[in-house]
């Protein structure tokens, strides 16, 4: 039945809708179209109801209250329905015309189209919203509320008709348009459309969540826009990047793709921030995983160039995709043990040479020599390897390498552990350290070394003989050296108990034989700090009590020359007493010229000496070790008128000088009855005084030292241009091999670790299998790597001892207690 | 479109009521309109909103009477931010009428409804909810005879019908 109301109504504010969504003329809305419209409809809805009302309810005795009753009575009857349903089935059939009957205008561009018309009609629906508002209110919310959920209100509505009638029907042709705009704008091409972003982001307005009409839903925007985009975008980088990387190299692309990501993520803006991380994973995957192993493979070849800023790109880019940085990494780690390898192999060769050089430099001088009987100029070059310049070769690469992961890693923890255990792996293992491969590492010892020379000398003088014709690092670096260079290297040491064997030997003779400075001492102190940071206050134990004994013999000195204060002078002698415990000092010195009688004048300050140790420190013993001791003595032997000489001699130079207090001429037999001393012993300690002119031997030569008629003559006169003289540089008897003895000090040393690491472990496990037994050893052991026949060996000797004892079935060890 | 611009309503009577914008903004029907009337791009531009400071709004189904209360109701509270309507909010439409309100709609019965219909129509919310709480306090204990008579309503039940309510709505009374 045609409603005339409805149909009057219409007709009064069809015009008006049109201007409102917009009309050809662009025709513009004035208040009282506006207020005319909202209140047509306002009066079509409450008009409506009432008659509605007064058809069932004759008999309404309200009189003249005019609109009121349908407030007051509209509940009264439980049937009555507001009206607004015809309303809202006009609107949406006036929507779909006018949509349809919407055009492009001539040579417009769909897309063109679609932003211009879909900017004024979402105005234009924000406005018909409005201006229906009552119908929003009164109808549609209750038609919603009563679970109508096909009943929008006018604005969706508006969307829900643009969707269907002009956003589906043409959803091709838009995407083909959109996309070929975004390809355009890829290649660089100016496009004439603006604001594109418009017609993508009508995409997001265009999905309806029918129960919640506020919420926002992507299901249009992800289904109809994103999944074309990303595919598209994905076709496109493909063809591009497989071109480009072909075309222009690596470094080249890298930057590229770089760009390409920049651009993409910038252009983001204008979509909706759902396609970020899609995106994102198509970029990674078609620029970066695609090419990723074409990219590593660059950096050796980069890393050749010092290219490190176009390193740090390849790093930008990749680390974009974390599955591609372990095997950059490997590529890295690799490329510095080459390197590191390869710089030691150069050193070596190097070092080679130069000893080669020098070594014939020597032997030529030598025949020089003798032909013009003048001395030997040049001295016998002694060690091929440098340690200086060994320890200062793996810094170059340390630090070379330290570099690059700053400048181009970011100094990203994973590149600096790679470089840790790169350098851990060159440091440890190379020619010069382990010549093959079954040799122990040798750095630590040289390191050691370069300790030494560190701590012994800042003016460089210490290198003369070594490195004079070893030209491999110039000597201006010894300067430059550092704590936290030696400190740098010492992490990497696998064999850490090595080096303080090694250390402890050089700090002996540092303690011993130099004169440490306050300033040495302060070195030497930061260093045992550093150690002690850098692994553990046990670790550095020995070393300091080293400076501990040092010290407290400096004060058993005072003592014991208050002591001889009392005593008759003429029969003793000042001491200066250095009283090393042989736990810390132990394997470094050993006693073994028992033989040695003391000559007589001595041996009264010797009982003194001991009398007043074993008083303070009862139960200790104490061995004298004569062959390191030296004396000082004043010679009456100058020029009438001239101050005496002062005589720096060993104790054993000593006893033979003594010998001729009675007698200016002695033999060998006699010298060598009266001394006690070993014949070579003897033969050693005379050729300086021989070679200074202060002894004559009859008849000369050293190979008549040792017959027991030859005869020396202590001469009546010295001449020397010095007061001071030192005879005490004896050449050592048996060559002693300083090597051997701290490799097997080292062996020892290790042993005794394992066998205490072994019953410690076993004490708390009682029973272990072989393996187990094995694995928990590497765990424990931290200061060195014990190889498998070293902790087998070690096992071997417990179960000697009885520490331990076979298991039944022979596969493991029990621990006896 | 200067914000501080005067509005000017126009009532069904056609009298004119000078007003702030803000007043007038406190009907949402004026909002939204305002709003609305920005021209839009490429839109033919009103020239009566460069020259002239003045928008007229016309309100047809109010009479002169009736406005004058609403604008001063508007008046009142234009420095007042009301919150967005939420439907779900209970507490709100339990809360007792503010003691002004209360004083402003102590009118007659025809000027209350009047002013209740033209909020409605206006679509001021918090004037609309104070008139029917207005109303709903009216009702309130009454008996339905009494209220019959405090609306003027004629009681056109049979006996029977009553009886079949009073069935249907027993769970309603308040014992």
């Amino acid at each position: 039945m045609p409603d005339s109301f409805l149909e009057s109504t219409w007709k009064s504010i069809e015009p008006s809708l049109n201007i409102i969504l917009g009309d050809d003329q662009n025709s513009s809305l004035d208040s009282l179209m506006y207020t005319n419209t909202y209140t047509k409809v306002y009066n079509y809805c409450t008009a409506s109801s009432k008659r509605f009302h007064v058809n069932n309810n004759n008999n309404n005795g309200n009189n003249g209250n005019g609109n009121n009753s349908d407030i007051m009575n509209s509940n009264s009857n439980a049937t009555v329905r507001l009206v607004g349903s015809d309303l809202y089935e006009k609107i949406k059939e006036f929507l779909k015309y006018y949509l349809l009957n919407s055009k492009p205008r001539d040579n417009e561009s769909f897309v063109d189209y679609y932003i211009r018309s879909w900017k004024r009609y979402l105005i234009g629906s924000k406005r018909l919203n409005d201006v229906m508002d009552y119908l929003n209110r009164y109808w549609v919310t209750k038609e919603r509320s009563s679970g109508h959920r096909d009943v929008y209100d006018i604005f969706s509505l508006c969307l829900l008709s643009w969707r269907d009638y002009k956003f589906y029907p043409n959803l091709n042709i838009l995407m083909d348009e959109i996309m070929e705009q975004i390809q355009l704008h890829r290649q660089g091409v100016n496009s004439s459309i603006k604001q594109l972003n418009i017609a993508i982001k009508s995409f997001v307005l265009l999905g309806f969540d029918a129960n919640d009409l506020r919420k926002q839903n992507l299901s249009v925007y992800i289904n109809d826009f994103e999944k074309r985009f990303l595919t598209d975008t994905h076709n496109f980088y493909a063809i591009e990047s497989a071109k480009f990387i072909s075309e222009n190299g690596v470094v080249n692309y890298v930057n590229k793709a770089l760009d390409r990501i920049d651009e993409e993520l910038k252009n983001l803006e204008d979509l909706n921030d759902h396609t970020r991380k899609p995106l994102n994973d198509v970029l990674n995957n078609v620029l970066i995983k695609t090419h990723q192993d074409q990219i590593r493979n660059e950096l050796p070849t980069l890393l050749n160039q010092k290219r490190y800023l176009d390193i740090k790109k390849i790093n930008t880019l990749l680390k974009r995709v974390p599955s591609t940085l372990p095997l950059l990494l490997e590529i890295f780690q690799k490329y510095i043990e080459n390197e590191g390898a390869q710089e030691i192999i150069q050193f070596k060769k190097l070092s080679d040479e130069n000893f080669k050089t020098a070594n014939e430099a020597y032997i030529e001088s030598l025949n020089v020599a003798a032909n013009s009987k003048t001395k030997v100029k040049i001295k016998k070059p002694q060690d091929i390897i440098d340690p200086n310049n060994y320890i200062k070769s793996l810094l170059k690469i340390y630090n070379k390498f330290k570099g690059v992961v700053e400048v181009s890693f970011d100094n990203n923890p994973a590149f600096i552990k790679a470089l840790d255990s790169a350098c851990q792996k060159f440091i440890n293992y190379n020619v010069v350290s382990t010549p093959t491969s079954r040799s122990r590492p040798r750095t630590p010892e040289y390191l050691a070394k370069y300790c030494d020379e560190f701590l012994k000398g800042k003016n460089n003088n210490i290198n003369t003989s070594v490195n004079t014709n070893n030209n491999i690092i110039d000597n201006d670096n010894l300067n430059n050296m550092n704590i936290e260079e030696i400190i740098t290297i010492f992490k990497f040491l696998e064999d850490k108990e090595s080096f303080e064997i090694w250390y402890r030997r050089c700090l002996s003779k540092r303690l011993l034989f130099n004169n440490l400075s306050a300033e040495d001492g302060e070195n030497e102190e930061l260093i045992i700090q550093r150690l002690k940071t850098a692994n553990s206050v046990e670790y550095t134990n020995k070393i300091t009590n080293m400076f501990n004994d040092i010290r407290i013999s400096k004060n058993l000195g005072v003592i014991y020359k208050d002591l001889i204060t009392d005593v008759n002078k003429d029969s003793v002698v000042e001491l200066e007493p250095k009283i090393l415990d042989t736990a810390s000092w132990g394997s470094i010195f050993r006693n073994n010229n028992d033989s040695f009688i003391l000559p007589e004048e001595l041996v009264l300050s010797e009982e003194l000496f001991t009398k007043l140790y074993k008083e303070r420190h009862n139960g200790r013993q104490l061995n004298w070790i004569w062959e390191r001791s030296k004396i000082e003595v004043k010679a009456n032997i100058s020029k009438p008128g001239k101050p005496p000489y002062l005589f720096t001699v060993s104790l054993f130079q000593y006893a033979i000088l003594s010998c001729f207090q009675e007698e200016d001429i002695l033999t060998t037999s006699i010298l060598l009855e009266k001394t006690a001393l070993p014949a070579e012993v003897f033969k050693q300690n005379m050729i300086p005084f021989i070679k200074n002119k202060l002894i004559i031997q009859n008849p000369p030569g050293e190979k008549n030292i040792l017959k027991s008629s030859t005869t020396f003559t202590m001469v009546k006169e010295y001449t020397s241009k010095k007061i001071k003289v030192n005879f005490s540089t004896v050449k050592p008897v048996e060559t002693r091999n300083e090597e051997k003895e701290t490799n097997e000090e080292i062996e020892r040393r290790k042993h005794e670790i394992l066998k205490a690491g072994i019953v410690r472990i076993m004490k708390a496990r009682k029973h272990l299998r072989h393996e187990n037994l094995i694995t928990e050893v590497y765990q424990i052991i931290d200061r060195f790597k014990p190889t498998v026949s070293e902790i087998k060996s070690a096992i071997e000797v417990l179960l000697d001892e009885q520490y331990l004892a076979r298991d039944d079935e022979s596969t493991g060890y029990n621990y006896l207690s | 479109m200067s914000t501080n611009r005067s509005i000017v309503i126009i009532t069904s009577d056609n009298e004119k009521f000078t007003v702030e914008r803000k007043v007038a903004e406190k009907s949402l029907l004026i909002k939204n309109m305002l709003k609305n009337l920005l021209p839009v791009d490429g839109e033919a531009s009103d020239s009566e909103d460069e020259d002239n400071d003045i928008i007229e709004v016309p309100t047809q189904n109010v009479r002169s009477a009736v406005m004058k209360n609403i604008l001063e109701w508007c008046e009142h509270y234009k420095d007042v931010e009301f919150p967005e309507e939420d439907q779900e909010d209970d507490s709100k439409k339990s809360a007792p009428i503010d003691p002004w309100d209360k004083n402003f709609l102590n009118v007659d019965q025809e000027m209350l409804y009047e002013i209740i219909l033209a909020a409605n129509y206006l679509n001021i919310k918090p004037l609309l909810n104070a008139g029917c709480k207005i109303v709903a306090e009216m009702i309130r204990g009454k008996s339905p005879e009494e209220i019959r008579k405090t609306f003027n309503i004629v009681n056109d039940f049979t006996p029977e019908e009553e009886a079949a309510i009073r069935r249907e709505n027993e769970w309603a009374e308040d014992r």
